[in-house]
Protein backbone atom coordinates (compact mmCIF):
# COMPACT_ATOMS: atom_id res chain seq x y z
CA UNK A 1 0.00 0.00 0.00
CA UNK A 2 1.21 3.10 -1.06
CA UNK A 3 1.35 6.36 1.44
CA UNK A 4 1.19 9.91 1.80
CA UNK A 5 2.20 12.52 3.71
CA UNK A 6 -0.16 15.40 5.73
CA UNK A 7 0.81 17.79 7.58
CA UNK A 8 -1.67 20.52 9.04
CA UNK A 9 -2.21 23.01 11.32
CA UNK A 10 0.08 21.23 14.03
CA UNK A 11 0.76 17.78 13.64
CA UNK A 12 1.88 15.65 10.55
CA UNK A 13 1.19 11.72 9.70
CA UNK A 14 1.10 9.69 6.79
CA UNK A 15 -1.97 8.14 5.24
CA UNK A 16 -2.92 5.83 2.30
CA UNK A 17 -2.27 7.08 -0.83
CA UNK A 18 -5.85 6.30 -1.94
CA UNK A 19 -7.63 8.37 0.94
CA UNK A 20 -8.28 12.18 0.39
CA UNK A 21 -9.11 14.91 3.07
CA UNK A 22 -12.43 15.33 2.84
CA UNK A 23 -12.87 17.79 5.60
CA UNK A 24 -10.82 20.38 6.78
CA UNK A 25 -11.01 22.71 9.43
CA UNK A 26 -8.41 24.48 11.95
CA UNK A 27 -7.43 21.26 14.03
CA UNK A 28 -9.47 19.28 12.07
CA UNK A 29 -9.28 16.62 9.68
CA UNK A 30 -11.66 13.94 7.76
CA UNK A 31 -10.08 11.50 5.23
CA UNK A 32 -12.42 9.44 3.06
CA UNK A 33 -11.44 6.72 0.85
CA UNK A 34 -13.42 7.62 -2.10
CA UNK A 35 -16.25 5.77 -1.12
CA UNK A 36 -17.16 7.52 2.04
CA UNK A 37 -15.69 9.03 5.71
CA UNK A 38 -13.40 7.04 7.40
CA UNK A 39 -10.46 9.03 9.34
CA UNK A 40 -11.30 11.84 11.50
CA UNK A 41 -8.85 13.46 13.65
CA UNK A 42 -9.41 16.14 16.43
CA UNK A 43 -6.91 18.28 18.21
CA UNK A 44 -6.61 20.44 21.23
CA UNK A 45 -4.57 22.35 23.40
CA UNK A 46 -4.80 20.87 26.69
CA UNK A 47 -2.41 22.79 28.87
CA UNK A 48 -0.40 21.25 31.47
CA UNK A 49 -3.39 20.03 33.55
CA UNK A 50 -5.01 17.47 31.37
CA UNK A 51 -6.94 14.49 33.20
CA UNK A 52 -7.91 11.89 31.29
CA UNK A 53 -10.55 10.88 32.72
CA UNK A 54 -12.13 14.31 33.25
CA UNK A 55 -11.55 14.81 29.44
CA UNK A 56 -13.20 11.72 28.44
CA UNK A 57 -16.03 12.37 30.31
CA UNK A 58 -16.59 15.70 29.50
CA UNK A 59 -16.14 14.29 25.36
CA UNK A 60 -18.59 11.97 25.98
CA UNK A 61 -21.19 14.29 27.51
CA UNK A 62 -20.59 16.63 24.30
CA UNK A 63 -20.87 13.86 21.50
CA UNK A 64 -23.96 12.43 23.49
CA UNK A 65 -25.86 15.57 23.80
CA UNK A 66 -24.95 16.63 20.19
CA UNK A 67 -25.80 13.47 17.90
CA UNK A 68 -27.69 11.04 20.69
CA UNK A 69 -24.35 8.07 19.90
CA UNK A 70 -23.19 6.89 23.72
CA UNK A 71 -19.75 7.01 23.91
CA UNK A 72 -18.20 3.55 25.72
CA UNK A 73 -14.46 3.44 26.53
CA UNK A 74 -13.17 -0.10 25.10
CA UNK A 75 -9.59 -1.80 25.36
CA UNK A 76 -7.05 -0.72 22.98
CA UNK A 77 -6.58 -2.73 20.09
CA UNK A 78 -3.73 -5.02 20.24
CA UNK A 79 -2.62 -3.78 17.02
CA UNK A 80 -2.77 -0.35 17.93
CA UNK A 81 -0.85 -0.80 21.22
CA UNK A 82 2.98 -0.91 19.99
CA UNK A 83 2.66 3.00 18.14
CA UNK A 84 0.52 4.44 20.70
CA UNK A 85 2.80 3.03 23.62
CA UNK A 86 4.48 6.35 24.35
CA UNK A 87 1.02 8.15 25.37
CA UNK A 88 -1.65 7.02 27.86
CA UNK A 89 -4.46 5.99 25.68
CA UNK A 90 -8.12 5.83 25.71
CA UNK A 91 -9.42 3.56 23.51
CA UNK A 92 -13.37 3.95 22.64
CA UNK A 93 -16.22 2.86 20.42
CA UNK A 94 -19.65 4.04 19.49
CA UNK A 95 -22.66 2.24 17.73
CA UNK A 96 -25.43 3.54 15.82
CA UNK A 97 -28.71 2.20 13.62
CA UNK A 98 -26.29 2.76 10.58
CA UNK A 99 -22.68 3.28 11.25
CA UNK A 100 -20.10 2.30 13.81
CA UNK A 101 -16.89 3.40 15.05
CA UNK A 102 -13.93 2.75 17.24
CA UNK A 103 -11.26 5.41 17.99
CA UNK A 104 -8.36 6.74 21.06
CA UNK A 105 -7.76 9.47 22.63
CA UNK A 106 -4.54 10.48 23.88
CA UNK A 107 -2.52 13.60 25.43
CA UNK A 108 1.26 14.28 23.92
CA UNK A 109 3.03 15.80 26.98
CA UNK A 110 5.61 17.67 24.51
CA UNK A 111 2.95 19.57 22.81
CA UNK A 112 0.48 19.69 25.09
CA UNK A 113 -2.28 18.59 23.07
CA UNK A 114 -5.09 16.07 23.29
CA UNK A 115 -5.45 14.05 20.48
CA UNK A 116 -8.64 12.14 19.11
CA UNK A 117 -8.82 9.89 16.33
CA UNK A 118 -11.56 7.60 14.95
CA UNK A 119 -11.93 5.38 12.38
CA UNK A 120 -15.37 5.22 11.00
CA UNK A 121 -17.12 2.14 9.27
CA UNK A 122 -16.01 -1.70 9.73
CA UNK A 123 -12.63 -2.33 11.06
CA UNK A 124 -11.19 -4.53 8.10
CA UNK A 125 -7.71 -4.98 6.97
CA UNK A 126 -7.03 -1.59 4.94
CA UNK A 127 -8.50 0.57 8.08
CA UNK A 128 -6.14 -1.47 10.54
CA UNK A 129 -3.24 -0.73 8.24
CA UNK A 130 -4.34 2.71 7.70
CA UNK A 131 -4.48 3.68 11.35
CA UNK A 132 -0.87 1.75 12.62
CA UNK A 133 0.47 3.38 9.97
CA UNK A 134 -0.97 6.54 10.97
CA UNK A 135 0.06 6.31 14.58
CA UNK A 136 3.46 5.55 13.63
CA UNK A 137 4.17 8.36 11.80
CA UNK A 138 2.25 10.88 13.99
CA UNK A 139 4.19 13.49 14.79
CA UNK A 140 3.26 16.88 16.62
CA UNK A 141 4.82 20.07 15.47
CA UNK A 142 7.56 21.35 17.54
CA UNK A 143 6.94 25.65 17.65
CA UNK A 144 10.59 26.34 17.99
CA UNK A 145 10.97 24.65 14.24
CA UNK A 146 10.42 25.03 11.05
CA UNK A 147 6.67 24.06 10.65
CA UNK A 148 5.69 21.55 7.64
CA UNK A 149 2.78 21.97 5.72
CA UNK A 150 1.60 19.56 3.34
CA UNK A 151 -2.31 19.15 2.34
CA UNK A 152 -3.69 18.40 -1.55
CA UNK A 153 -0.90 18.76 -3.61
CA UNK A 154 0.29 22.03 -1.51
CA UNK A 155 3.40 21.71 0.05
CA UNK A 156 5.60 24.11 1.95
CA UNK A 157 7.84 24.12 5.17
CA UNK A 158 7.07 28.10 7.01
CA UNK A 159 8.38 29.70 10.38
CA UNK A 160 6.76 27.36 13.18
CA UNK A 161 5.61 30.75 15.15
CA UNK A 162 3.16 31.11 12.59
CA UNK A 163 -0.57 29.84 12.97
CA UNK A 164 -3.19 29.40 10.45
CA UNK A 165 -5.74 32.46 10.30
CA UNK A 166 -7.40 31.34 7.37
CA UNK A 167 -8.11 29.01 4.34
CA UNK A 168 -9.70 28.84 1.26
CA UNK A 169 -9.61 25.44 -0.74
CA UNK A 170 -12.41 25.74 -3.72
CA UNK A 171 -11.51 23.94 -6.98
CA UNK A 172 -9.13 26.02 -8.95
CA UNK A 173 -7.92 28.14 -5.75
CA UNK A 174 -6.65 27.45 -3.03
CA UNK A 175 -5.31 29.42 -0.01
CA UNK A 176 -3.88 29.47 3.20
CA UNK A 177 -3.18 32.28 5.75
CA UNK A 178 -0.68 32.10 8.17
CA UNK A 179 0.23 34.51 10.74
CA UNK A 180 2.67 35.65 13.74
CA UNK A 181 3.35 38.60 15.76
CA UNK A 182 5.18 40.69 12.77
CA UNK A 183 3.85 38.85 9.36
CA UNK A 184 1.34 37.43 7.95
CA UNK A 185 2.41 34.97 4.60
CA UNK A 186 -0.39 34.16 2.43
CA UNK A 187 0.38 30.76 0.11
CA UNK A 188 -1.80 30.76 -3.40
CA UNK A 189 -2.22 28.02 -5.74
CA UNK A 190 -4.53 28.93 -8.52
CA UNK A 191 -5.10 25.79 -11.44
CA UNK A 192 -5.55 25.21 -14.44
CA UNK A 193 -3.48 27.67 -15.63
CA UNK A 194 -3.44 27.25 -19.28
CA UNK A 195 -7.20 27.82 -19.10
CA UNK A 196 -6.90 31.00 -16.60
CA UNK A 197 -3.74 32.48 -19.02
CA UNK A 198 -5.34 31.65 -21.94
CA UNK A 199 -7.03 35.20 -22.27
CA UNK A 200 -4.48 37.18 -20.01
CA UNK A 201 -0.95 37.32 -19.07
CA UNK A 202 0.19 36.78 -15.42
CA UNK A 203 0.76 40.37 -15.00
CA UNK A 204 -2.69 41.06 -16.08
CA UNK A 205 -4.21 37.59 -13.71
CA UNK A 206 -2.12 38.93 -11.07
CA UNK A 207 -2.90 42.57 -10.84
CA UNK A 208 -6.81 41.55 -10.68
CA UNK A 209 -6.14 39.09 -7.83
CA UNK A 210 -4.15 41.46 -5.64
CA UNK A 211 -6.11 44.69 -6.77
CA UNK A 212 -6.37 45.99 -3.05
CA UNK A 213 -3.31 44.78 -1.95
CA UNK A 214 -1.38 46.51 -4.15
CA UNK A 215 -3.13 50.03 -3.74
CA UNK A 216 -3.34 49.59 -0.19
CA UNK A 217 0.19 48.74 0.21
CA UNK A 218 1.54 50.97 -2.90
CA UNK A 219 3.14 47.85 -4.59
CA UNK A 220 4.89 47.97 -7.90
CA UNK A 221 5.33 45.36 -10.38
CA UNK A 222 8.33 43.80 -11.90
CA UNK A 223 7.39 41.25 -14.57
CA UNK A 224 9.99 38.41 -16.00
CA UNK A 225 10.98 34.67 -17.05
CA UNK A 226 11.57 32.09 -14.81
CA UNK A 227 12.56 29.06 -15.41
CA UNK A 228 9.36 27.35 -17.75
CA UNK A 229 7.26 29.96 -16.55
CA UNK A 230 7.26 33.41 -15.84
CA UNK A 231 7.26 35.41 -12.42
CA UNK A 232 5.78 38.62 -11.71
CA UNK A 233 7.33 40.16 -8.78
CA UNK A 234 5.11 43.36 -6.41
CA UNK A 235 7.82 45.67 -4.01
CA UNK A 236 7.67 48.93 -2.62
CA UNK A 237 9.84 51.35 -3.78
CA UNK A 238 8.46 54.48 -1.76
CA UNK A 239 8.66 53.72 2.68
CA UNK A 240 4.84 53.35 3.63
CA UNK A 241 3.61 56.88 4.94
CA UNK A 242 4.40 57.91 8.14
CA UNK A 243 0.86 57.39 9.62
CA UNK A 244 0.60 53.84 8.29
CA UNK A 245 4.03 53.29 9.64
CA UNK A 246 2.92 54.82 13.31
CA UNK A 247 -0.53 52.77 13.03
CA UNK A 248 1.57 49.91 12.75
CA UNK A 249 3.46 50.42 15.80
CA UNK A 250 -0.26 51.21 17.74
CA UNK A 251 -2.05 48.18 15.99
CA UNK A 252 -0.55 44.48 15.73
CA UNK A 253 -3.24 44.11 12.72
CA UNK A 254 -1.74 46.74 10.87
CA UNK A 255 1.42 45.57 8.25
CA UNK A 256 2.45 48.78 6.31
CA UNK A 257 5.11 46.75 4.22
CA UNK A 258 4.28 44.04 1.47
CA UNK A 259 5.78 42.00 -1.18
CA UNK A 260 4.18 39.33 -3.57
CA UNK A 261 5.38 37.04 -6.12
CA UNK A 262 3.47 35.33 -8.96
CA UNK A 263 4.74 32.00 -10.67
CA UNK A 264 3.47 30.04 -13.53
CA UNK A 265 4.96 26.71 -13.95
CA UNK A 266 4.36 24.91 -16.87
CA UNK A 267 5.06 21.45 -15.63
CA UNK A 268 2.44 21.46 -13.00
CA UNK A 269 -0.01 23.86 -15.31
CA UNK A 270 -0.19 25.99 -11.63
CA UNK A 271 0.01 29.38 -10.21
CA UNK A 272 1.50 29.72 -7.16
CA UNK A 273 1.57 32.99 -5.24
CA UNK A 274 3.62 34.17 -2.05
CA UNK A 275 2.29 37.37 -0.55
CA UNK A 276 4.14 38.56 2.52
CA UNK A 277 3.04 41.64 5.12
CA UNK A 278 4.82 42.78 7.59
CA UNK A 279 5.01 45.32 10.37
CA UNK A 280 8.39 45.65 9.68
CA UNK A 281 10.46 46.52 6.96
CA UNK A 282 11.17 42.88 4.66
CA UNK A 283 14.17 41.56 2.81
CA UNK A 284 14.35 42.07 -0.51
CA UNK A 285 14.30 37.88 -1.35
CA UNK A 286 11.52 36.94 1.50
CA UNK A 287 8.86 35.71 -1.18
CA UNK A 288 11.52 34.47 -3.51
CA UNK A 289 12.90 32.34 0.26
CA UNK A 290 9.74 31.08 0.88
CA UNK A 291 9.19 29.77 -2.56
CA UNK A 292 12.35 27.74 -1.95
CA UNK A 293 10.35 25.61 0.50
CA UNK A 294 6.60 26.06 -1.45
CA UNK A 295 6.08 23.44 -3.69
CA UNK A 296 3.25 21.41 -5.86
CA UNK A 297 3.50 17.63 -5.05
CA UNK A 298 2.93 15.93 -8.27
CA UNK B 1 -19.84 10.60 10.63
CA UNK B 2 -18.55 13.74 12.13
CA UNK B 3 -17.99 12.31 15.99
CA UNK B 4 -16.03 15.41 16.57
CA UNK B 5 -17.65 17.75 14.79
CA UNK B 6 -19.41 20.80 16.83
CA UNK B 7 -22.49 21.05 14.59
CA UNK B 8 -25.26 19.57 16.77
CA UNK B 9 -27.78 17.05 14.95
CA UNK B 10 -27.22 14.38 12.08
CA UNK B 11 -27.60 14.49 8.47
CA UNK B 12 -28.24 11.38 6.80
CA UNK B 13 -27.34 11.44 3.31
CA UNK B 14 -29.92 9.71 0.76
CA UNK B 15 -26.72 7.98 -0.91
CA UNK B 16 -22.98 7.57 -0.09
CA UNK B 17 -20.48 10.13 -1.91
CA UNK B 18 -19.84 6.56 -3.95
CA UNK B 19 -23.11 5.68 -4.76
CA UNK B 20 -23.58 9.74 -6.07
CA UNK B 21 -20.07 9.27 -8.11
CA UNK B 22 -21.57 6.35 -10.19
CA UNK B 23 -24.67 8.10 -11.22
CA UNK B 24 -25.13 8.58 -15.12
CA UNK B 25 -25.92 11.95 -16.27
CA UNK B 26 -28.33 12.16 -19.51
CA UNK B 27 -29.06 15.32 -21.58
CA UNK B 28 -32.56 16.57 -21.93
CA UNK B 29 -33.74 15.40 -25.49
CA UNK B 30 -35.53 19.44 -25.48
CA UNK B 31 -32.60 21.23 -25.63
CA UNK B 32 -30.70 22.16 -28.76
CA UNK B 33 -26.54 22.18 -28.96
CA UNK B 34 -25.07 24.71 -31.19
CA UNK B 35 -21.97 24.68 -31.81
CA UNK B 36 -19.58 27.87 -32.03
CA UNK B 37 -16.76 28.36 -34.23
CA UNK B 38 -14.54 28.10 -31.36
CA UNK B 39 -15.66 25.05 -30.42
CA UNK B 40 -17.69 25.98 -27.24
CA UNK B 41 -20.96 24.89 -26.72
CA UNK B 42 -24.41 27.30 -26.81
CA UNK B 43 -27.32 25.45 -25.74
CA UNK B 44 -30.57 26.59 -25.45
CA UNK B 45 -33.28 25.33 -23.42
CA UNK B 46 -37.21 26.20 -22.63
CA UNK B 47 -37.19 28.60 -19.37
CA UNK B 48 -39.55 26.38 -16.82
CA UNK B 49 -41.71 28.87 -14.95
CA UNK B 50 -44.17 27.94 -12.24
CA UNK B 51 -47.62 28.40 -13.30
CA UNK B 52 -48.01 31.90 -12.02
CA UNK B 53 -45.04 33.10 -13.81
CA UNK B 54 -46.05 31.45 -16.68
CA UNK B 55 -49.60 33.14 -16.85
CA UNK B 56 -47.30 36.53 -16.45
CA UNK B 57 -44.85 35.55 -18.96
CA UNK B 58 -47.61 35.37 -21.41
CA UNK B 59 -49.36 38.55 -20.73
CA UNK B 60 -45.90 40.01 -21.34
CA UNK B 61 -46.09 38.34 -24.33
CA UNK B 62 -42.81 36.63 -23.90
CA UNK B 63 -44.53 33.51 -24.44
CA UNK B 64 -43.93 32.85 -28.53
CA UNK B 65 -46.42 29.87 -30.79
CA UNK B 66 -47.54 28.49 -27.58
CA UNK B 67 -44.01 27.79 -26.62
CA UNK B 68 -41.81 28.97 -23.52
CA UNK B 69 -39.27 31.43 -22.96
CA UNK B 70 -35.92 29.90 -24.51
CA UNK B 71 -32.94 30.69 -22.22
CA UNK B 72 -29.45 30.53 -23.61
CA UNK B 73 -26.24 29.25 -21.88
CA UNK B 74 -22.96 29.57 -23.12
CA UNK B 75 -20.75 27.02 -21.94
CA UNK B 76 -16.54 27.66 -21.19
CA UNK B 77 -14.45 25.40 -22.61
CA UNK B 78 -14.25 23.18 -19.21
CA UNK B 79 -17.94 23.26 -19.06
CA UNK B 80 -17.80 22.22 -22.89
CA UNK B 81 -15.70 18.99 -22.28
CA UNK B 82 -17.56 18.05 -20.03
CA UNK B 83 -20.77 18.39 -21.28
CA UNK B 84 -19.22 16.71 -24.95
CA UNK B 85 -18.49 13.49 -21.79
CA UNK B 86 -22.28 13.20 -21.00
CA UNK B 87 -24.04 10.68 -23.26
CA UNK B 88 -25.73 8.25 -20.12
CA UNK B 89 -23.07 5.93 -20.60
CA UNK B 90 -20.43 7.85 -18.71
CA UNK B 91 -20.69 8.38 -14.49
CA UNK B 92 -20.13 11.61 -13.02
CA UNK B 93 -16.75 9.82 -11.96
CA UNK B 94 -15.34 9.23 -15.35
CA UNK B 95 -16.31 12.36 -16.32
CA UNK B 96 -14.46 14.06 -13.33
CA UNK B 97 -11.27 11.77 -14.13
CA UNK B 98 -11.72 12.86 -17.95
CA UNK B 99 -11.58 16.32 -16.47
CA UNK B 100 -8.39 15.87 -14.24
CA UNK B 101 -6.57 14.44 -16.81
CA UNK B 102 -7.02 17.17 -19.31
CA UNK B 103 -6.68 20.23 -17.16
CA UNK B 104 -4.02 18.06 -14.93
CA UNK B 105 -6.15 18.75 -12.00
CA UNK B 106 -6.51 17.01 -8.42
CA UNK B 107 -8.85 14.07 -9.41
CA UNK B 108 -11.19 15.28 -5.86
CA UNK B 109 -10.68 18.96 -7.19
CA UNK B 110 -12.47 17.66 -10.55
CA UNK B 111 -14.78 15.92 -8.99
CA UNK B 112 -15.83 18.66 -6.62
CA UNK B 113 -15.95 20.98 -9.72
CA UNK B 114 -17.69 18.78 -12.14
CA UNK B 115 -20.32 17.37 -9.60
CA UNK B 116 -21.44 21.09 -8.74
CA UNK B 117 -21.76 21.89 -12.56
CA UNK B 118 -23.65 19.06 -13.40
CA UNK B 119 -25.60 19.92 -10.25
CA UNK B 120 -26.39 23.20 -12.20
CA UNK B 121 -27.46 21.57 -14.95
CA UNK B 122 -29.52 19.60 -13.02
CA UNK B 123 -31.12 22.22 -11.26
CA UNK B 124 -31.74 24.36 -14.89
CA UNK B 125 -33.47 20.55 -15.97
CA UNK B 126 -30.62 20.23 -18.95
CA UNK B 127 -29.63 16.92 -17.68
CA UNK B 128 -30.50 13.84 -15.88
CA UNK B 129 -28.88 11.71 -13.48
CA UNK B 130 -29.64 7.98 -13.80
CA UNK B 131 -28.71 5.71 -11.07
CA UNK B 132 -28.41 1.72 -11.54
CA UNK B 133 -29.49 0.63 -8.20
CA UNK B 134 -32.81 2.73 -8.19
CA UNK B 135 -33.60 3.74 -12.19
CA UNK B 136 -33.39 7.29 -13.60
CA UNK B 137 -33.94 9.82 -11.35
Amino acid sequence: MDFKNIAWDGISFDAPSNFEVSGIDKRFLQLDNGEQPCIELRWYDAGRTYKEKTYFRQLAKKIESASGLKIESTVLPASWKTPLKKYNTTAFYWQSDLDTGRGVMFYCKNSSKVMLIQFIGKCDEQIDNAAVTLFNSLKFHNPEADQLWSIYDMKATLPGSMTLESFEFKPGRFNISLTDQTETIDLYRFSPADVILKDCTLGEFSRKLFKEEIKNLGLSRAELEYEKGSTCMYGQEKEPSTARLALSKISSKSRPYGQIEVRYTEESNRILAVMVRSRRQIAEDRAKNIFKQYEIIQ
Amino acid sequence: MKLFSNNKGIVIPEMTRGEAMACKPLKNRDITENRKDDGLVMLSYPLRLKPLFADVAKKFGMWKDGNPPIKRLELDEMGTLVWDMIDGKNSVRKIAAGFAKKYQVLPREAEVATASFLRDLGKRGLIAFSNNKNGTK
